[in-house]
């Protein structure tokens, strides 16, 4: 494996993009509730098995709540840049849903706590 | 040979840079928040506070020298009215104080050299830690020097709620610049 870079400018550029990650996941007090996080998690599963959800297929989630409370949900996610759509190139009537970097953020955050918290078990 | 003076003339720009910078903002910051200023050289709000966390951790210790050049710079004119010695340690104070931070919690392995494990929690800890010493370190020099009758016990509260403030406020204007430009990106897409 190719050693870290020595060049100054270059440490200096890798070091400020650990800082603006670090800087993205600050709290923004516009934290989720249970239900939005079981919808974000439902999505985000299903993206992860390589089958990304369908809008329509997230607001029919009867076990999260009815049509329309899922879809206001779906709807604040969406603003609260934890989810995004895309669309196939030949199909643009069906919208998938996936997460933003944000999202990814906030489960690699989630992972790490639990590490910690084995860490802190483990000891 | 020539590496080193690769190395050193990257280091020389780095310098350059981040006391270009803080002088600007110490410009920007005197503008937009006199109105707030409780004493000759404290506010209980200091943007430019923001940029030392990111020029010391970014850059570095050539971060951290560009800092100190640019406070000698700017308090030039008080050399007269202080004397050179509390100039001197007030730049050093105001450049080198972050860095020795950065070193301590380096050394605690709390931060990494290359800032591979920091999170938001690790970033908030250096903002508080920065701020407490920062305050704290420039009421000592001014009352050591017993500059301007300095009450150290009163002026310190205000320097370090104006660090703390400054160093929040470019954080989170960072993060939520960085927030719409990837909304902005993502709708493009």
């Amino acid at each position: 494996m190719p050693s870290i870079p020595h060049s100054p400018l270059a440490s200096a550029y890798f070091r400020f993009l650990q800082l603006a990650k670090a800087v993205e996941s600050l709290p923004d007090g516009v934290p989720m509730d249970a239900n939005e996080s079981a919808l974000l998690e439902a999505v985000v599963l299903r993206w992860h098995e390589g089958q990304p959800m369908t809008v329509r297929e997230a607001i029919s989630l009867a076990s999260l709540g009815s049509p329309a409370t899922l879809h206001k949900r779906v709807t604040r996610l969406r603003q609260k840049d934890m989810l995004s759509t895309f669309s196939e190139p030949g199909d643009r009537r069906a919208k998938f849903l996936i997460p933003t970097q944000q999202a990814l953020d906030h489960f690699d955050q989630l992972g790490r706590s639990m590490q910690q918290a084995h860490g802190i078990q483990a000891a | 040979m020539k590496r080193s003076l690769g190395v050193l003339s990257q280091w020389l720009l780095m310098t350059a840079a981040s006391a270009f910078l803080f002088i600007q903002f110490f410009r920007l910051n005197a503008w937009l928040f006199s109105w707030l200023e409780h004493a000759q050289g404290i506010n209980w709000v200091f943007l430019p506070a923001g940029f030392r966390v990111l020029l010391v951790l970014g850059m570095g210790l050539p971060g951290a020298v560009g800092i100190f050049c640019a406070n000698l710079w700017l308090d030039t004119d008080s050399i007269g009215a202080q004397g050179w010695l509390s100039v001197l340690l007030t730049a050093a104070a105001s450049g080198l104080g972050p860095w020795a931070i950065k070193y301590w919690m380096e050394s605690r392995q709390l931060l990494d050299r290359h800032l591979h494990h920091i999170t938001a929690s690790r970033l908030l800890h250096f903002v508080l830690v920065y701020a407490v010493v920062n305050a704290v370190l420039h009421q000592t020099i001014r009352w050591s020097f017993d500059l301007s009758n300095s009450k150290p016990w009163l002026d310190v509260w205000p320097m370090f709620v104006g660090d703390a403030m400054g160093a929040l406020a470019i954080l989170y204007t960072v993060k939520f610049s960085l927030t719409w430009l990837r909304q902005r990106a993502n709708k493009r897409a």
